[in-house]
């Protein structure tokens, strides 16, 4: 029970896991969204049958609780581009961390086994490689959404 | 029995979290069990209560059937009927009856 | 998809509930030291805060269900917020139940002389740990069977049947409150009657202000099933009322074997 209770939090659990590098958003700073689409499997198990609408499973549900269900319900993962893994980033060979913004706060957890540290976090900018000044891992930022500021309250946030 | 549930309905809500993380985990996930499984243990729980209910009933009208006895009045023991100062309400305690 | 937001958590916007709920404990406090040293003016000051503190507790609550069933703020994520503060919420009311406890047992397991080096005190008439006590162990422990029988209803999509057992829950809660009043009126020691009076109010009096909480709890949870509020999927504030109401089964258990049954023979 404790083991699993402890891989929900983020530090803990790129540690435990052989996570490459861990990364975050400014607005998501946490490692805390689940990985796997568990709901389209619960269903379908349960009603014997695949379920395709978020009316079969939840009628009430709105607003964002109902995206997160959709995207469940079709097997997508609505934040994909979250715990990066991949093998270690090079001068030839970087690791690529995908980024809706701008710059992205990225944690180094080091290689695996005994070349594992301490997760180390920095901001990774558009244009500007980051070098682990641990284990000399490097990064780079790939913007694959609107880019600008990561503030977090941009301009075209309307969630209400 | 209320430790046990109370222990049980605890692990549940951890797991409960967790499982949303781990996916692995829903398998053991007690409360996410088929719908059948969780009517039935609605019907059983349910059954649990009216006996809960039935038990009760009886209990309280043996109780006040019985009455309660009047003892008798201690000697004023300085420990006894403590007053420092008025309560700010009166002379007398909230839950305070003079005619035991 | 998500073109408004590339995240599920929830930011929420400025509140002016965290202030208001501020002035108005502070309000109380204050109230309530002037009221309980007869300062003019304090029980309208005690009053006007609890009224603040109270009308607090609505409208902010108002919001979190506006925000999570209305607008559909609450994802997975959010979820695990009230979750885990529920559960640290009610370990630190285990804490204060704790040094209740404590101070019963502190003063009965060596009685001073002045109490005549006995526990009971001299002097004092206890109550019968088996006839309203015992019967007043029971009906909470029905209550918490029929709050489980809620859950069940829940999941299995009951709906109907989740009211029904949660009128039940709130009907056998509000006979305990019925019957412990009834106990403190007939008790034939009072709150001033030495330090065994002053633990047994003391405690028992704590437990039954937390299992009027959990009755009001668990009617808002009555009401918002009876509303369609909770569904299989999402019922976190149902779920925190079933854990509140058998932290105070369990509450009540202890009370019942240490301080009535122990502390009373």
């Amino acid at each position: 029970m404790w083991r699993r209770l402890s891989s929900q939090f983020p530090t803990l659990r790129s540690a435990a896991k052989s996570n490459r590098l861990s990364a975050a958003t400014l607005s998501s700073p946490a490692n805390l969204r689940p990985t796997v689409p568990f709901i389209a499997r619960y269903f379908s198990t349960a009603t014997g049958g695949v379920v395709k609408k978020v009316e079969d499973v939840m009628p009430i549900a709105t607003g964002h609780e109902r995206e997160e269900l959709e995207a469940e319900l079709q097997g997508k993962d609505i934040l994909g581009i979250n715990f990066p893994e991949g093998p270690f980033g090079t001068k030839e060979a970087p690791a690529i961390v995908k980024s809706y913004y701008d710059k992205r706060i990225v944690g180094c957890p080091g290689g695996e086994g005994e070349d594992e540290h301490d997760v180390v976090w920095f901001w990774l900018e558009k244009g500007k490689p980051h070098e682990c000044p641990v284990c000399t891992q490097y990064f780079e930022l790939e913007v694959v959404g609107p880019g600008g500021p990561p503030d977090g309250h941009g301009g075209d946030d309307d969630h209400h | 029995m209320a430790t046990a549930m109370f222990r049980s309905s605890i692990r549940s809500a951890l797991r409960g979290g967790a499982s949303r993380v781990t996916p692995a985990s829903k398998r053991t996930f007690a409360s996410h069990a088929s719908v059948e499984e969780e009517a039935r243990e609605a019907a059983k729980w349910e059954k649990i209560t009216y006996v809960a209910i039935i038990t009760s009933t009886i209990l309280a009208v043996v109780n006040l059937a019985k009455g309660h006895s009047h003892s008798e009045e201690p000697p004023a023991y300085p420990y006894l009927h403590i007053r420092n100062k008025e309560f700010p309400w009166g002379p007398d305690g909230l839950f305070e009856s003079k005619h035991h | 998809m998500i073109e408004s937001q590339r995240h599920s958590y929830h930011l929420v916007d400025p509140s002016p509930w965290p202030i208001s709920g501020s002035l108005g404990a502070l309000a109380t406090t204050v109230g309530g030291v002037m009221y309980m040293h007869s300062f003019q003016g304090g029980a309208t000051l005690l009053s006007l805060g609890l009224i603040f503190l109270l009308y607090t507790m609505f409208v902010w609550w108002r919001d979190v269900l506006r925000e999570s069933t209305f607008e559909g703020h609450h994802t997975k994520v959010v979820q695990l917020g009230p979750r885990y503060g529920f559960i640290l919420f009610i370990v630190s009311e285990v804490m204060f139940f704790f040094a209740l406890f404590r101070a019963s047992s502190h003063s009965s397991l060596a009685p001073t002389v002045e109490i005549g080096g006995i526990w009971p005190p001299k002097g004092i008439a206890v109550l019968d740990p088996w006839e309203i006590p015992f019967l007043n162990t029971l009906i909470p422990l029905s209550s918490g069977a029929a709050v489980t029988w809620a859950h069940h209803a829940i999941l299995a999509g009951k709906e109907k049947r989740a009211v029904y057992a949660l009128v039940a829950t709130v009907s056998l809660a509000l006979v305990f409150t019925g019957f412990q009043g009834m106990e403190y009126y007939q008790a034939p020691f009072t709150i001033s009657d030495s330090i065994y009076g002053s633990t047994f109010f003391l405690a028992t009096g704590f437990h039954g202000f937390h299992v009027i909480i959990g009755t009001i709890f668990s009617i808002i949870c009555g009401i918002r099933q009876y509303l369609g509020h909770l569904t299989k999927e999402h019922h976190v504030g149902f779920e925190a009322a079933a854990w509140y109401w058998h932290f105070v089964d369990v509450v009540r258990l202890f009370l019942f074997v240490s301080i009535y049954w122990w502390g009373g023979i």
